[in-house]
C-alpha cells in the first residue's frame, strides 16, 4: 500500500543555515506517526513544509500518490492536510463556533458557491457549516463551551479548539504540534483518548511532542530528527533502545 | 504673438550705435513723414489666449474678429489697427506687454483682463502716460487707484447691487424687512461682496442684517448652514457665491422649507446655476452686465452671429470686450485722433473717457465713467421657467 | 434647531460612514490604505447619474447602478493597482502610490467623458418636503437615511451570519493563518474590495442624490474624511467607521451651525487628532497594529 504521505530528499536551508538536511519518512495511513527530536532539531520546519507555509529548498512531497512540492497552504488545506499551531493561532475576533467554521471552507465547496448560496434565503452550506463545526467541538470535548471569544478559554481548551478547526476540513492527515504542550497528567490522558478516536474515524496523525511517555503511548511509528538529520526511524520499542536516540537526547556518555 | 524682450546691447557698443543712428535715423524720419499722411490708428489688446484663462482669451478673440470685420475703417484716420498680445494670464507678462505697448504707437490699451493682471499694469501706464481700459477685471478700486488713465468697463458690484436690490425689494408681494446673508468665504469676489457691498447696499435700502453666514467654495453640505438661516427667519435670502456653490445653497434652502426669495450675487452668471439648481432657483434675483439671452434686437442678432461662426455662446468677456473696442473707436472718431502724433492722441482718448457720459455701445447700453469705473444700469434678472429673463 | 442640525449631521454622517467602511475593510485586509477609494465613490456617484439620466430610471436603480459598477471598479483596481504588487513581495509604499495613480486615472478619464463641471440629478428627484414642525425632511432624505443604514446592516448581518463574512474577518485579522486553513485568500481580498467599492459606490449615488453636487473631483475631500474617520473608529473596525462617520457628521454640522464654516475641516481633524491622543487606537480598537 502507498503510504498517505512520503517525503524524500527534503532539504532546507535558511540563508548559510541547514534546517533540514536530506530527510526521507513515509507516513503510512492510518497509523499516528511522531516526529520527535530536541529542540531545534527541524520538526516544525518540516511541519511548515509538508503543510506548504514554506517551500522546500529541494526535496519532493508526495500525498496520495501525487507530487504537491509548492503548493499554495491553502490548496494543500484543501488536499485534505489539516493542522494545528505551536503557538495557539485563533481568531480572537472570531466567536468559538466561528473559529472552527473557518475549518469548514475548503471542504465545503468553497468560497466562490458561497457567493451564489448567498442569494438563498437559508444557504444550506451555511447551516451544515455550523452544525459541523458544532460536532467536531462535541468531539473534541467541547461541546459546551460553543460561545463567547477563543481568548477567554483556558490554554489547554484553546489547543483542543485548534484541534477542532483543523477536524472541522475533513483532513485525511491531521498535523499536530505539540499538543501536550502544557497539560497536566488528566489532560494528557484525555488527548490520548482524543487522538485515538481521530484515527478511528480514519484520519492519519502526524505529531510532533516531547511529552515521551504520552508519545510511547499512542505512536505507532516515530521519526527521530537531530540537527536536521534522521537518526532513527522505527515503532516506539526500537526507538526506545536506540543508542544513537539516547546519545541526541542526553548527550554522549562520558 | 508672445513677446520676448530684445537683449540689451551692451554698453560700449551703444556708443557706436548712437552715431550709426544720427544719419540712419534722420532718413527714417522723412520716410515716415510720408507715411503719416495716410496713417492709421493702433490700439493694443491684452488678452490670455492661453493659459489658465485661454476660455476667456479665446471668447475675446472671437469678438475681436467679429468687431474687426465691421468697424475696422475710421474714415479720415484710416484704419484701425490692433496689436494683440498674450499675457498668458500671468501678472510678469502682463508687466512685459504693457511696457512694450507704452513704448509703440498704441493709442490705448485694451487690457489686461484680470484683475491681478490690472493691478500690476495700471501703474505702470499711469507712469508712462498711455490711458488703459479693462473691460473684464472686475475687484473693487482698481481703476480708482490709478487715476487719470486707468478705467474699467465692467461694472463693479457696487454699481450692479444698488439697481438689483431696487428691483428685488418692489418685486416682492411681501415687505421684506429683514435678511440673512449667504456667504462663500473662500472666494475673494463673493466674500468681499458679502462683507462689505451687500452691508452697504442693504443699509442704504433700509434692510436689516440678521446674520451673515458663510460657507467654502467646494463644500457640498450646506445644511447646517440653511438651518441656522432658517431659525432666525428673515424676510428674504442674499447669497454672495458663484455659481455651483450658489445653486447648492438654494436647493438646500427649499429643502428645508424655506420659501423666502432669493437675491444673488454676479458670481452665478453661467448657466450651471440654473441647471444645478432646478426649481429651487426659480424666482431668484440677479444682476449682469450682459446676458445672452437679452431680448434687445442688438443682443439677439449679435449673439446669434457669434453662435453661429464659433459654435458657442458669447460670455461676458466676449460681449465686454466687444463694446470696449466699440467705445474707443467712438472716442477716436469723434475727438480726431489721427495716430500723427501720439502724445496728443493718447491724452485725448483720456479725456475721452474720463469725461464719457451716458455714451451708448451696442451690447450694455448707455455707459458712464465716474472715477475711473463704469456706471450703467445693470441689466436686472430673474429666473424664469429654467431660463435668465429681465425682470419686469 | 438642534434636533434639525442633528438631522443634517445624520445624513452627512451616514454617508461618511458607508465611504470610511471601505477603508476599514480594505486596511483589513491588506494594511495598506486604498487612495482611489475617492474616486470610486466618485465614479459610483457618476454611474448612478447615467443610470437616471441616460435610461430614465428612479432612485433605486441608480442606487443599484453605482453599487454594481464600483463593486467591479474595485475588483479591476485590485487587480491591476495591488495584486501585481503583492505578488512581488512585501512593500508597503508601491501600492499606496500605485493607487494614487489609479484614482488620477480615473479623475481624469471622468473629465474627459463628462466635463469637470458639477452636475446634478434632474429636479424631480428633489423629492417632496416633510414639515414636521421641528424639523423638516425631504423623501429623498429618507431614502437616503434607509438606504444608508440598510447598507450597514446587510454588511453586518453578511460579515457575522455568513461563513463568507466569517471568512473576511478572519483574514482581516491574520492572512498568513487564514491561508493556512484553507481560506483562498486572493478571493477573500478581491471579494473584500468588491464590497467596498460597492458601498462606496451607494454613498457616492446618496451624495449626489442628497446635495446634488457630482463632480470628477468630489472624492478627493470624501477621501481624507474617510481615512480620518477611520483613524477615529479604530484601523479595520467597520463598527468603528460607522460610529465614527455618524460622530464626524454630526460633529461637522455643528461646528458650522455653532461656530463658523471655516472650522469645518479643522473640526474633523481636530476631533481625529483628540481620539487618538485618548484612545491611540481609535474608538473600537481591533488589535490591528499591534500584531503583524
Amino acid at each position: 500500500m502507498t503510504p498517505l504521505l512520503q517525503v524524500t530528499h527534503l532539504t532546507r536551508r535558511f540563508g548559510g543555515y541547514t534546517a533540514l538536511a536530506d530527510v526521507s519518512c513515509d507516513v503510512a495511513a492510518g497509523t499516528i506517526h511522531a516526529l520527535i527530536g530536541p529542540n531545534g532539531a527541524g520538526k516544525t520546519t518540516l511541519f511548515n513544509i509538508v503543510s506548504g507555509v514554506l517551500r522546500p529548498t529541494t526535496g519532493t512531497l508526495v500525498y496520495e500518490g501525487r507530487d504537491y512540492t509548492g503548493t499554495r497552504a491553502d490548496q494543500v488545506f484543501a488536499m485534505g492536510v489539516a493542522r494545528n499551531f505551536q503557538q495557539v493561532r485563533l481568531f480572537k475576533g472570531l466567536s468559538i463556533v466561528e473559529n472552527v467554521m473557518i475549518g469548514c471552507h475548503a471542504r465545503m465547496g468553497g468560497l466562490v458557491r458561497d457567493l451564489a448560496n448567498l442569494a438563498l434565503p437559508k444557504p444550506a452550506t451555511e447551516i451544515a457549516a455550523r452544525r459541523r463545526a458544532l460536532e467536531m467541538l462535541e468531539l473534541v470535548g467541547m461541546g459546551s463551551r460553543t460561545t463567547g471569544l477563543p481568548q477567554e478559554l483556558t490554554l489547554v481548551d484553546q489547543r483542543r479548539l485548534e484541534i477542532a478547526r483543523a477536524l472541522a476540513s475533513t483532513p485525511k492527515l491531521l498535523l499536530l504540534d505539540e499538543p501536550a504542550a502544557g497539560m497536566n497528567p488528566t489532560e494528557v490522558r484525555e488527548l490520548a483518548e482524543l487522538v485515538r478516536r481521530i484515527v478511528a474515524l480514519g484520519i492519519t496523525v502526524l505529531l510532533v511532542e516531547h511529552h515521551m511517555r504520552f508519545v510511547m503511548a499512542i505512536a505507532d511509528t516515530i521519526t527521530v530528527l537531530s540537527a536536521g538529520r534522521i537518526i532513527a526511524q522505527g515503532p516506539p520499542d526500537v526507538i526506545q533502545k536506540d543508542q544513537g536516540v539516547i546519545t541526541a537526547y542526553l548527550g554522549p556518555a562520558p | 504673438m508672445a513677446y520676448v524682450n530684445p537683449p540689451r546691447p551692451r554698453r560700449h557698443a551703444r556708443a557706436a550705435m548712437l552715431t550709426l543712428c544720427a544719419g540712419a535715423c534722420a532718413a527714417a524720419a522723412m520716410i515716415s513723414m510720408t507715411e503719416l499722411a495716410h496713417a492709421d490708428v493702433s490700439l493694443g489688446v491684452l488678452i490670455p489666449s492661453s493659459g489658465k484663462g485661454a476660455a476667456y482669451g479665446i471668447q475675446q478673440q472671437n469678438a475681436i474678429d467679429m468687431f474687426m470685420e465691421k468697424y475696422s475703417d475710421l474714415g479720415a484716420a484710416g484704419k484701425l489697427k490692433l496689436d494683440i498680445y498674450d499675457t498668458r494670464g500671468e501678472n510678469p507678462e502682463a508687466i512685459n506687454l504693457t511696457r512694450k505697448l507704452m513704448g509703440g504707437d498704441v493709442v490705448a490699451i485694451v487690457g489686461p483682463q484680470f484683475s491681478g493682471e490690472a493691478e500690476v499694469s495700471f501703474p505702470l501706464a499711469v507712469r508712462g502716460e498711455v490711458p488703459i481700459v479693462t473691460p473684464m477685471a472686475a475687484k473693487p478700486g482698481i481703476a480708482n487707484a490709478n487715476q487719470p488713465w486707468a478705467f474699467r468697463y465692467a461694472l463693479t458690484s457696487e454699481n450692479v447691487y444698488g439697481p438689483l436690490l431696487d428691483a428685488w425689494v418692489k418685486h416682492q408681494s411681501k415687505p421684506i424687512k429683514t435678511v440673512v446673508v449667504l456667504m462663500d468665504g473662500k472666494d475673494a469676489v463673493s466674500a468681499n461682496d458679502g462683507k462689505n457691498v451687500f452691508p452697504s447696499v442693504l443699509k442704504a435700502h433700509g434692510l436689516q442684517i440678521l446674520d451673515t453666514i458663510t460657507f467654502q467654495t467646494g463644500d457640498i453640505d450646506y445644511s447646517a448652514q440653511v438651518t441656522r438661516a432658517k431659525a432666525l427667519n428673515p424676510d428674504g435670502i442674499v447669497i454672495s457665491a458663484l455659481y455651483n456653490e450658489a445653486a447648492h445653497v438654494a436647493v438646500e434652502l427649499r429643502k428645508q422649507g424655506m420659501t423666502q426669495p432669493i437675491v444673488a450675487g454676479v458670481g452665478i452668471n453661467h448657466p450651471k446655476f440654473i441647471e444645478l439648481g432646478g426649481d429651487a432657483v426659480e424666482g431668484a434675483m440677479a444682476g449682469f452686465d450682459f446676458f445672452v439671452d437679452d431680448p434687445k434686437p442688438a443682443v439677439a442678432s449679435w449673439a446669434a452671429d457669434f453662435e453661429k461662426r464659433f459654435k458657442a455662446q458669447p460670455s461676458n468677456a466676449a460681449a465686454e470686450m466687444y463694446d470696449t473696442l466699440y467705445l474707443m473707436r467712438d472716442c477716436i472718431i469723434s475727438t480726431g485722433i489721427t495716430g500723427k502724433d501720439i502724445a496728443a492722441d493718447r491724452v485725448k482718448m483720456r479725456d475721452c473717457w474720463a469725461n464719457m457720459k451716458n455714451k451708448s455701445a451696442p451690447l450694455m447700453g448707455t455707459t458712464s465713467i465716474e472715477k475711473g469705473d463704469a456706471v450703467r444700469s445693470p441689466v436686472v434678472l430673474e429666473v424664469k421657467g429654467g431660463r435668465f429673463s429681465v425682470a419686469q | 434647531m438642534l434636533l434639525q442640525q442633528l438631522t443634517n449631521g445624520l445624513m452627512l454622517g451616514s454617508t461618511y460612514a458607508l465611504v470610511a467602511i471601505g477603508y476599514s475593510l480594505i486596511f483589513g485586509v491588506l494594511r495598506l490604505l486604498h487612495l482611489a477609494h475617492g474616486e470610486v465613490f466618485m465614479v459610483g456617484a457618476f454611474a448612478g447619474l447615467i443610470v437616471v439620466l441616460w435610461f430614465s430610471l428612479g432612485p433605486f436603480a441608480a442606487v443599484f447602478g453605482g453599487l454594481v459598477v464600483a463593486g467591479i471598479l474595485g475588483i479591476i483596481l485590485e487587480l491591476v493597482a495591488f495584486r501585481p504588487i503583492r505578488r512581488r513581495g512585501d512593500n508597503y509604499l508601491a501600492p499606496i502610490v500605485s493607487s494614487v495613480g489609479a484614482g488620477l486615472v480615473l479623475q481624469e478619464v471622468m473629465t474627459k467623458l463628462f466635463g469637470a463641471e458639477q452636475q446634478g440629478f434632474p429636479r424631480q428627484f428633489a423629492g417632496a418636503v416633510y414639515d414636521l414642525g421641528i424639523i423638516s425632511i425631504t423623501s429623498t432624505q429618507i431614502f437616503i437615511i434607509v438606504v444608508a443604514f440598510a447598507s450597514m446592516i446587510a454588511l453586518h448581518l453578511f460579515v457575522t451570519r455568513s461563513r463568507l463574512g466569517v471568512a473576511i474577518r478572519a483574514t482581516s485579522e491574520n492572512l498568513e493563518i487564514a491561508s493556512i486553513l484553507g481560506i483562498n485568500v486572493d478571493f477573500v481580498i478581491m471579494l473584500t474590495f468588491a464590497i467596498a467599492s460597492a458601498l462606496g459606490g451607494i454613498a457616492g449615488v446618496l451624495v449626489g442624490l442628497n446635495f446634488n453636487a457630482v463632480s470628477p473631483f468630489m472624492g478627493i475631500d470624501m477621501a481624507t474624511k474617510g481615512m480620518a474617520i477611520m483613524l477615529i473608529g479604530g484601523l479595520g473596525s467597520i463598527y468603528g467607521a460607522m460610529a465614527g462617520g455618524l460622530l464626524l457628521g454630526v460633529g461637522e454640522v455643528l461646528s458650522v451651525a455653532y461656530l463658523a464654516s471655516s472650522y469645518r475641516d479643522a473640526f474633523a481633524f481636530g476631533l481625529m487628532i483628540i481620539v487618538l491622543l485618548l484612545r491611540p487606537r481609535g474608538l473600537f480598537a481591533t488589535g490591528i497594529g499591534e500584531a503583524r
